[in-house]
């Protein structure tokens, strides 16, 4: 059941194995592609580049560094993207208090609604 | 001269007119000299324009030799002064007076003598001494009591130590002395004399007064004394004609005692060239213990019908004439005397002389029948003459001389002659009423002048007394007043300590500002700096010198601009206001509290600004913060991998009974892993103790451990324990802890922070390699891979699995 609306993958960014590897069967089994799990900002950098992903769920803790450059690569260039954290929108610099957030721990359900919307929007301020 | 006395009269009040005229004289002339003027009108004319020199010339006239103790005074201590005393109660009182007592020498020996003779006594009465002169600057002298030493040379050693108290060179007379004198000013002449005195000391005064005045005054002092009273005149002094009124006591050293009965106890009339005279008669009016109507009867008696008497002293001097005796005496030529035998009528001479020494011989009385005398008209008249003794007559023998005419036969002529008489004595009888009547309302007057001044002498005495109360009250002032003084030195010396308590209090006030290291400053209602502590100079650029300046002239580390508008509102509002400021130092935090500053009665005088430093407290509080929000994500992201492995195990599980006690296995390590790391307070646990965990439900002896001690992160502390869980739950189920002999041979090594780590099964089964990873194997590979940056290799031998691992044991990062 692949979504025909979505012209690409959907990168996922997840240092944790675990949670990326269930974040990539959840968006599998909804019916997208995925590419990733990636663990570091460079590692995305290179995927985006390569795979021009359409979507990314991105976690914002990677090890020791956070994933807020890729959040500003990917606004500059218009990709939509959900970020999955630990933390709350309050506990986030203020530049990024806005920015979409799926809570951890994710639920199945609650990801792929949210990823369902945030595409839908996204396309439709495209178009 | 009249001039001079008129001008000292008029300005002085004193008539000097009394005085000898020599002496007068004398004294205006050493004025003249002094003031270098020759002729007597030019003095007058000086006396008239300058009232200074009147009253120096006034002095001049009082110019008086005194002086303590002359030698007769020794004599007045012998014979006059115990009978002074004689017969006194306690009651009564002594009275002396001192008439001219100028500075006082004279009475304050008098009153030595008499203090001598007092404290020989059992019965004390009191003394009075009543000195008196017309010089008020004499008698402030007399009155001071204060003497040089010159003066009292001819006091005796043991008087002076006794009645003197030496102060700064000179000597005063002691208070039980002083007591006794009274001083006032009076003049001998002038002013109504003292009366009912014991004792009239008048001594170098009558050599200045001139005879007219010495005939005044004379009678003066006999009216003054009482009955008995003693005299006491200057050694150059004497009582001239007044002898009948005293009785000599010491002739030489001239001391008197009045006679009784025989000398008139009448005031004189005080009128300069007049000595007053007044009949004997009258003297009866004196008051005496009989009733007036006695005392009329007899005096009529005696007038009318007892026989004309005389009495006459031992020396033959008339001391009393009764009526009717002018029959017998005649005035003789020449100057006027009482002698009995010169006043004689003709032919009465023999007869009274020849009896007269009889009767002084023998003592007895002599009757001398049928004496004849010519009368005036030279007729005879017969008549017995009778000499007696006076009874009751004191010390000084006195006689009674009485006449008694006999038949009085009158001739023809005496017929004629008799009427004519009476006509004469009628007129004299009415004359003698006239007078009499006269008399009386001058005496009556006298009375009045007496009663006057009796009040005006209690007057002055009460007045003493009201100065000496006065003097008490002074004293009694004086030792409130040193009461007072004592008191003041007591609250004086309380508030001494009350200083020291202050100034020890402020020391330790000091002391506590020092020690708090608070910031606070004490300001008044018109934020004046009052007081800060040494604190206060890290955050406000104050000085000790800045106390009275606004606290708004000074800068401050605060980034706080409302801090004087919150000092306005505490001030007004008298309710205290806290606010955590910011400080202009990065990361610093302050807690400035403004108080109302009352004082003891409550009201609101100032604030008190405290400021605290709370930087460290703020930065806790932000670590705390900081670490709620951490733990916060931590359980967030705890409770991801729960549900991820949950989704993971879920996917590997065919059905729910399958799917469970995997689950709960891998909780169960994880909780392990978790419950080490909170042991050891999240820091570092041992690589043995994760493994030790893990295989103890299966015996520790199957299991062979060969490594020095490595001590894991909290990251990979937590990966190892998947890890390890997966390792034993593969064991337990296909390996060498599926069977009774299996063992396990776990080896590492530890270089560079670089760990490997070798799992080594030994007599298990025999095992195969599976067909395809499951998800424990996955687990094995990525954890080592993707968390601990290591790598993995799981090598399926016949002889059992072997699985090597290398890793970071210290990756560093949190969770």
């Amino acid at each position: 059941m692949t979504d025909s609306t979505l012209n690409g993958p959907i990168l996922i960014v997840e240092d944790e194995w675990l949670i990326g590897d269930m974040v990539q069967t959840m968006l599998q089994e909804a019916g997208y592609d995925t590419i990733g799990p990636s663990a570091s900002v460079a590692d995305a950098r290179s995927l985006i580049d390569e795979f021009s992903p359409a979507f990314v769920v991105l976690d914002i803790n990677l090890g020791a560094e956070q994933s807020f450059a890729i959040v500003d690569l990917l606004t500059a260039r218009g990709v939509g993207y959900v970020l999955v954290s630990g933390y709350g929108s309050a506990d986030l610099p203020s530049a990024y208090r806005h920015c979409p957030l799926v809570e951890k721990p994710l639920t199945s359900d609650g990801l792929i609604s949210t990823v369902r919307r945030l595409i839908g929007n996204h396309q439709r301020v495209d178009c | 001269m009249k001039e001079i006395y008129e001008l000292l009269r008029a300005q002085m009040g004193h008539d000097f007119s009394g005085y000898k005229t020599k002496t007068f004289l004398r004294r205006v002339q050493r004025r003249k000299q002094v003031n270098q003027i020759e002729n007597r009108e030019d003095y007058v004319a000086l006396l008239r324009q300058d009232p200074k020199e009147v009253a120096a010339l006034f002095r001049d006239m009082l110019i008086n030799v005194t002086n303590f103790f002359r030698d007769t005074e020794e004599s007045l201590a012998v014979n006059a002064v115990p009978k002074l005393f004689e017969g006194r109660g306690a009651d009564d009182i002594v009275r002396v007076w001192v008439p001219g007592c100028a500075t006082g020498e004279e009475v304050y020996s008098i009153a030595i003598l008499l203090r001598e003779h007092m404290d020989t006594l059992r019965n004390v009465p009191g003394v009075q001494l009543f000195a008196t002169d017309i010089d008020d600057s004499a008698l402030n002298v007399a009155r001071a009591a204060r003497y040089p030493l010159a003066l009292l040379d001819s006091v005796s050693e043991e008087r002076r130590k006794r009645f003197f108290v030496e102060d700064g060179g000179s000597y005063v007379i002691t208070k039980n002395v002083r007591e006794m004198c009274i001083f006032s000013p009076h003049s001998v002449l002038r002013d109504p004399p003292f009366s009912r005195i014991d004792l009239v000391s008048c001594r170098n005064l009558l050599i200045y007064f001139g005879i007219e005045a010495q005939k005044q005054v004379i009678p003066t002092f006999r009216y003054a004394l009482r009955p008995g009273g003693f005299l006491f005149l200057g050694t150059s002094e004497s009582l001239s004609q007044f002898d009948d009124m005293f009785v000599p006591l010491d002739k030489r050293n001239r001391i008197f005692r009045t006679r009784e009965g025989g000398a008139t106890p009448i005031l004189p009339i005080a009128l300069p060239g007049h000595q007053s005279h007044f009949p004997q008669a009258e003297s009866r009016r004196r008051p005496l213990p009989i009733t007036p109507l006695r005392l009329a009867v007899e005096t009529q008696v005696l007038d009318r019908h007892a026989p004309p008497h005389v009495v006459a002293t031992a020396e033959g001097d008339i001391v009393y004439f009764s009526a009717r005796t002018g029959k017998y005496f005649e005035a003789p030529a020449g100057v006027p005397n009482r002698q009995l035998l010169a006043m004689e009528r003709k032919g009465l001479r023999l007869d009274l002389r020849s009896a007269f020494r009889e009767s002084m011989q023998t003592g007895r009385s002599v009757t001398c029948d049928g004496v004849e005398f010519e009368d005036e008209e030279d007729r005879v008249q017969l008549l017995t003459l009778k000499f007696e003794t006076l009874l009751g007559s004191g010390d000084e023998r006195l006689f009674l001389i009485t006449f008694e005419d006999h038949g009085a036969t009158l001739s023809a002529e005496e017929a004629q002659t008799r009427p004519r008489r009476r006509e004469t004595s009628g007129e004299v009888e009415r004359e003698l009423r006239d007078t009499r009547e006269r008399l009386q309302s001058t005496i009556e007057e006298y009375e009045t002048a007496l009663e006057e001044l009796k009040s005006t002498n209690e007057e002055l005495i009460s007045v003493n007394e009201e100065m000496q109360s006065t003097n008490e009250e002074m004293e009694a002032s004086k030792e409130e007043m040193q009461a007072l003084n004592d008191e003041l030195h007591t609250v004086n010396t309380e508030l001494n300590l009350k200083l020291e308590a202050l100034d020890s209090a402020n020391a330790d006030l000091k002391n506590l500002f020092d020690v708090t290291d608070m910031a606070t400053i004490f300001l008044d209602s018109s934020l004046i700096i009052r007081r800060f502590t040494p604190a206060a100079t890290r955050l406000f650029k104050v000085l000790p010198s800045d106390c009275g300046r606004p606290l708004t002239d000074l800068a401050s580390d605060l980034m706080y601009p409302e801090l004087f508008d919150d000092l306005r509102q505490v001030l007004t509002s008298g309710e205290s206001t806290e606010r955590q400021i910011v400080g202009v130092k990065p990361d610093s935090h302050y807690l400035v509290r403004t108080v109302p500053y009352r004082d003891r009665r409550g009201s609101n005088t100032g604030v008190v600004v405290s400021i605290v430093d709370v930087s460290v407290l703020a930065a806790s509080e932000a670590h705390q913060r900081t670490l709620i929000a951490e733990l916060n994500h931590r359980v967030k992201n705890m409770l991801a991998v729960v549900l991820a492995i949950a989704f993971h195990t879920r996917r590997a599980a065919l059905t729910l009974d399958e799917f469970y006690p995997v689950f709960e296995g891998r909780m169960a390590a994880l909780t392990r892993s978790y419950e080490l790391l909170s042991v050891q307070h999240w820091k570092k646990v041992l690589l043995s103790e994760i493994v030790k965990r893990e295989l103890v439900p299966f015996g520790l002896e199957r299991v062979a451990m060969d490594g020095d001690d490595v001590a894991l992160c909290p990251r990979a502390a937590l990966s190892m324990g998947m890890i390890v869980h997966e390792l034993t739950t593969n064991a337990a189920k296909f390996g060498a802890l599926s069977n009774e002999h299996g063992r396990l041979a776990l080896r590492w090594t530890n270089v560079h922070e670089r760990v490997s780590f070798e799992w080594r099964e030994i007599g298990g089964p025999q095992i195969e390699i599976p067909a395809t990873e499951g998800f424990g194997m996955k687990l094995i590979h990525l954890e080592a891979d993707r968390n601990m940056r290591g790598e993995s290799k799981i090598e399926f031998r016949p002889d059992g699995l072997v699985v090597r691992l290398t890793f970071d044991c210290l990756i560093g990062d949190t969770l």
